[in-house]
């Protein structure tokens, strides 16, 4: 594994770009008509984060989040979160082992390189806290003993925003750590009635084949760390993330974390493109679903039903870019 | 407490009191008027205090203000000064009635104090405390002051104007004070800033031009800020504004946008209403500027200014009299009877058509040394030393509060007491100060005996002589320059013109009556040069001046007595029959000289006597065509005649040009309709040029491909500008790109131009290397034909003639600087 590591460290990112895409392509035939939200979840993978999938029943959010993780050959987990989910649920226990005389270590189903949290709202805050110091640290620490996560380790996690009987809000800490919220959306007609040839028969999840391996995922991490980010658009980048701070319908703006967020994932979307320099375009693009699930509106803009998307979108128009 | 609306209301009063800087010399009364307004404003935020503090502070001040009455020998002033501080006192209490007349006292007695200190520091108890010795010079000081009042603006600011302008000042912030402050009603607190505006208006000051302009701008802007923070303050009674409803794309910021957009919506009504009132003069032609007193009414009509005589209306008073009285008698060195003394000096007014009193300015005082030169006059020209020493027994003559003192011209050094001051221009004594019964004085003047030569001289007169005594517009100018060319026709020099002229009056064909009726008007002059040929002094003088002017010799009518009778013991004497007026024509090196149009002796004005260099040049140069002779005139008794000066009028000046004043003035037509044509050419092409100066920079500055692609991206983008198609701030080169090739309707190939340059711009300036861009200038040739392709014949020709992209800038400044003015500032800056 090492060496196969310092092998592939040596590929440029050229190289690589293409297993990316087999990726996205992988995914693509099986969550149909929806390039946009694959190539979203793609870029929060190159960019080490973690992906928060939010919408309606029924939109194949899971099924994104399944195709993903299978279309990549590494260790997957699932976890279901109930409101009877408890924090070691998801950690792992020490157990007391009889044979042994002595407490053993069971990792929980964090341990994985893609952990898949489906309807993360059902379970109560205190189990979703326990996603915290992976999430950020990628590390989990039980009864005093700190245990590494293997890269690549990604969270996708699933939320319903319509139904709110029984569901906890994510605490404002726990969507600082997504990188991006992606919403799927309903497809268009043309793509629904593909999807119900493609999908009333069998399931073409089960016939999708991985379409890269970890070890190509890791390179391609480390190759999307070196993409070029002019200081313009650095300057740019801070520009719009001062004007969440100071925009007047906005209770909470948007934190040092999200910046960095945003490059990361300007840097992977450059890379997705097939461009080794971050234009402005990918951080205009990336600022909604980046940011925005981390922005709290004011009272104010509440009662007048202006979205944080809605602010986001008009400070994304003014903020000058240093164009002459 | 309300200490904006305070502030509001004083510099109100402060703003709407510069208007008073064309009635009071220097700044002085500004600093004392801000003192007094500050003083008033003060005590009007202690009346406001609750009732006890308030109390106290009326107590105080009133107990300051009326120590002078309460030691007093009078039990009346003392019983006053008593009860009103008790009522000060006992306003402690609370009751309105009693809080009204605290409040009255506490704003009178702080101006009181403030003035007391201001003007009589020194007789007052401890410097502030008045006594009885400083108000009483404060009331001195009144009267001084009001005195100054008869003069004709800019009044000197000596200690009684300053203390009229702080006291009346102060009074006016009082009154505004109450009014906006304390009854809410600044509205009405208008009517004393008007008061205080229009103070000027009511006199002779100069008022309008841009001085005016400005004076009007304070005042309006005081006023709007006064009425602007009383409706801030209402509107904060009501609490602030709440919005649920907030639009997409305005301005993010909640709640208190509400008030400033309501403001600014007052800012802007408030420079609409100042500029419509700046403007509409200006288009309405009928509206001038006059003054509220003594309009410009008919032929009967006086422009009379407070306290300035009426010259024309004394002078037929004078001749009229049913029995001439004594008005002085002088004695003097002068031989002749050519020692006319001259009062006051009339110019012809264009927009009254009528010739008025010329108005004393401040002047100089008239000390002992020497007085003011006389205009025009070089040094060289020969000149009678006369000294004339004047007894006015009583007040007789021309008199007027304003009086003034007759004097031979030109005055070089008079001695007289009392305080008297020297008009500039036209060398009028006069004086505020009405007791002249009894006057005795002593005037040296020069008696002007020019020379040929100067006489023949070319003329050349300064251009504010020109201005000011040379016009006359009217609608029968044509009929009189025709009878002026026709009696000057043959002559050659404006001094042999302007011989001719008067002969023409002496001649045979206009007889003396002084039951002429003639009115002061152009009408009323041409039938009195084609009709009744018959009038007295001011007729005649009135006639000579405006034809004279037609031939275009500066001309003024002066007003005085002739140089009267011989009486005993070498005295001369002046009665009412001698009140005379006759015109003064001004020639270069000499200044203004007399002439003498009005038949003299018997059957004529009797005293009038013709200059001596009239009466040389006619007879060395024979009598004017159709003249009547010397017979007419008795008064060449001792005229003495020059050879000199009769050598060189005979001698025809051929070389000289004729009416070089005149011709400048008609000449300068043509050259200013060209200058403005071609200022007109060339701000129209300017920023066409401009456009392509800068492109042509542009280009030449960029050395490096990263300089080239900036280049070639600024261009595009001022291309576009030109275009009407604009770069928004958040667009990135693809961006626009894509929006360009989709909405702007250009070719494909123009849109691959514009997508190229997207492409080299955004690898110029984001990636880690630029590439080549030696193509961009082709491509923005490229995209530049695209547009003008797609582009309608008006849009090319704005692009090429007025491209946006160079008055954007200039736009855009001069936007900021009216946001900065009302307060709407387009989105902008909101990062």
């Amino acid at each position: 594994m090492v060496s196969a590591e310092a092998e592939q460290a040596e590929r440029t990112l050229d190289e690589l770009i293409p297993v990316a895409h087999q990726i996205a392509d992988a995914i693509n035939t099986v969550v149909v008509g929806k390039p946009g939200a694959i190539r979203l979840a793609m870029t929060v993978l190159l960019a080490e984060g973690h992906a928060l999938i939010e919408d309606v029943p029924g939109v194949g959010k899971t099924l994104l989040a399944k195709a993903l993780a299978r279309s990549i050959d590494c260790s997957v987990r699932r976890v279901q979160f109930t409101p009877d989910l408890l924090p070691s649920d998801i950690t792992g226990v020490s157990a007391y082992n009889q044979e042994l005389r002595e407490f053993e270590f069971k990792p929980g189903p964090i341990f994985a390189n893609l952990v898949l949290g489906d309807e993360i709202n059902r379970a109560s805050p205190k189990t979703q806290s326990a996603l915290l110091e992976s999430m950020e640290e990628r590390q989990v620490t039980v009864d005093g003993v700190t245990y590494p996560l293997e890269s690549p380790f990604m969270v996708i996690a699933t939320q319903n925003p319509i139904e709110m009987e029984g569901t906890y809000p994510l605490p404002e800490a726990q969507r600082d750590r997504f990188t991006a919220r992606i919403s799927i959306g309903y497809p268009d007609a043309a793509a629904e009635i593909a999807m119900l040839d493609s999908h009333g028969s069998s399931s073409p999840l089960d016939d999708l084949k991985p379409a890269a391996h970890a070890t190509d995922v890791r390179a391609l991490i480390a190759a999307v760390r070196e993409v070029h980010v002019a200081a313009q658009v650095r300057q740019y980048i801070i520009d719009i993330i001062t004007a969440t701070r100071n925009a007047s319908a906005l209770r909470l703006g948007a934190s040092p974390r999200a910046a960095l967020h945003l490059l990361r994932a300007s840097r992977a979307y450059a890379a997705l493109e097939d461009r080794n320099f971050v234009i402005p375009d990918d951080v205009q693009l990336l600022a909604g679903p980046v940011l925005a699930h981390r922005l709290l509106p004011t009272a104010e803009a509440v009662v007048g039903r202006e979205q944080p998307e809605h602010v986001l979108a008009r400070i994304v128009e003014r903020v000058p870019l240093h164009n002459r | 407490m309300n200490h904006r609306l305070t502030l509001a209301a004083a510099a109100a009063v402060i703003l709407a009191s510069v208007s008073e800087f064309s009635l009071i010399s220097g700044a002085a009364w500004l600093v004392e008027a801000i003192g007094a307004v500050v003083v008033v404003a003060l005590a009007g935020t202690l009346t406001r205090q609750s009732p006890v503090p308030a109390a106290v502070g009326a107590t105080l001040a009133a107990g300051l203000a009326s120590v002078p009455m309460l030691v007093a020998h009078s039990p009346y002033w003392k019983a006053t000064a008593a009860g009103l501080i008790v009522l000060c006192a006992a306003s402690a209490t609370g009751l309105r009635p009693l809080r009204a007349v605290a409040g009255l006292a506490t704003y009178l007695a702080a101006l009181l104090l403030y003035l007391n200190v201001l003007q009589a520091a020194s007789r007052s108890f401890l410097a502030v405390i008045p006594t009885a010795a400083s108000v009483r010079h404060l009331a001195s000081l009144v009267q001084q002051g009001s005195q100054a009042t008869k003069y004709h603006p800019l009044v000197p600011a000596t200690h009684g104007v300053l203390l009229l302008a702080a006291g009346s000042i102060g009074l006016a912030a009082i009154v505004v004070d109450f009014l906006a402050v304390r009854l809410h009603r600044p509205a009405i607190a208008g009517l004393p800033l008007l008061v205080v505006y229009l103070a000027p208006i009511a006199t002779t000051a100069k008022v309008g031009g841009l001085g005016g302009a400005i004076a009007f701008l304070l005042a309006a802007v005081g006023y709007l800020a006064l009425l602007a923070s009383d409706g801030r303050y209402r509107l904060r009674g009501w609490g602030r504004v709440v919005t649920v409803w907030h639009y997409a794309g305005e301005d993010e910021r909640l709640g208190g946008a509400d008030m400033g957009a309501l403001a600014a919506t007052g800012r802007r009504i408030g420079l609409a209403a100042v500029c419509a009132a700046l403007v509409a003069p200006l288009l309405l032609p009928g509206l001038t500027l006059h003054q509220l007193f003594g309009g410009h009414g008919g032929a009967g009509g006086r422009h009379v200014a407070v306290g300035l005589p009426d010259p024309v209306a004394e002078l037929r008073g004078l001749l009229t009299r049913s029995a001439a009285r004594r008005v002085l008698t002088y004695r003097t060195n002068a031989v002749n009877g050519e020692n006319y003394l001259e009062v006051y000096v009339l110019n012809y007014d264009p927009a009254a058509s009528q010739w008025d009193l010329v108005r004393p300015g401040a002047g100089t005082a008239v000390g002992t040394g020497p007085l003011q030169p006389a205009p025009g006059l070089a040094g060289g020209t020969p000149q009678l030393d006369i000294r004339t020493t004047v007894t006015i027994p009583e007040v007789a003559g021309f008199s007027a509060p304003i009086y003034f003192l007759p004097a031979p011209y030109w005055p070089r050094q008079i001695h007289v007491t009392g305080s008297w001051r020297e008009s500039a221009g036209t060398l009028m004594i006069y004086s505020g100060d009405p007791s002249t019964s009894g006057l005795h004085y002593t005037v040296s003047s020069g008696q002007i005996e020019p020379t040929g030569s100067e006489l023949e001289a070319a003329q050349h007169v300064p251009a504010a002589i020109a201005k000011s005594y040379l016009g006359f517009k009217s609608p029968v100018t044509r009929q009189l320059t025709k009878i002026a060319e026709q009696v000057t026709k043959g002559k050659k020099t404006q001094f042999d013109k302007s011989v001719a002229l008067e002969r023409y009056f002496l001649s045979s064909r206009f007889s003396y009556s002084l039951q002429s009726n003639v009115a002061n008007s152009p009408q009323g002059l041409l039938n009195f040069l084609k009709v009744t040929r018959s009038g007295y002094c001011q007729q005649f003088a009135f006639a000579f001046s405006v034809l004279a002017r037609l031939i275009g010799v500066p001309s003024r009518i002066a007003i005085g007595y002739t140089a009267g009778k011989p009486g005993p013991h070498g005295t001369w004497v002046v009665s009412t029959a001698d009140a005379h007026a006759w015109p003064e024509l001004y020639f270069s090196g000499v200044g203004w000289l007399r002439f003498e149009p009005t038949p003299s002796g018997v059957g004529g004005q009797e005293t009038a006597v013709e200059p001596s260099y009239v009466t040389a040049a006619v007879s060395g140069g024979g009598g004017p065509k159709g003249g009547g002779g010397g017979g007419t005139s008795s008064g060449g008794q001792s005229a003495s005649s020059s050879p000199d000066l009769a050598h060189h009028v005979h001698v025809p000046n051929a070389g000289g040009p004729p009416l070089p004043a005149v011709g400048a003035s008609h000449g300068g037509g043509p050259p200013v309709g060209l200058i403005v044509l071609a200022v007109l050419v060339l701000a129209a092409v300017a920023p066409g040029t401009a456009r392509v100066i800068t492109r042509g920079r542009r280009w030449r500055s960029a050395s490096d491909d990263a300089g080239l692609a900036l280049a070639g991206w600024q261009e595009l983008c001022a291309e576009l500008e030109d275009y009407g198609l604009r770069c928004r701030v958040s667009e990135s080169p693809r961006a626009l790109a894509r929006r360009i090739c989709a909405d702007s309707g250009i070719d494909e190939r123009a849109g691959q131009a514009i997508t190229r340059i997207a492409a080299v711009v955004e690898r110029a300036r984001y990636a880690p290397a630029p590439v080549a861009a030696s193509t961009i200038r082709a491509d923005v040739a490229l995209v530049r034909r695209g547009l003008a392709r797609s582009a309608g014949r008006t849009a090319r020709l704005r692009a090429v003639l007025l491209p946006a992209s160079t008055l954007q800038p200039l736009q855009a400044s001069l936007r900021q600087a009216a946001g900065l003015l009302t307060g709407w500032m387009p989105a902008a800056g909101e990062s």
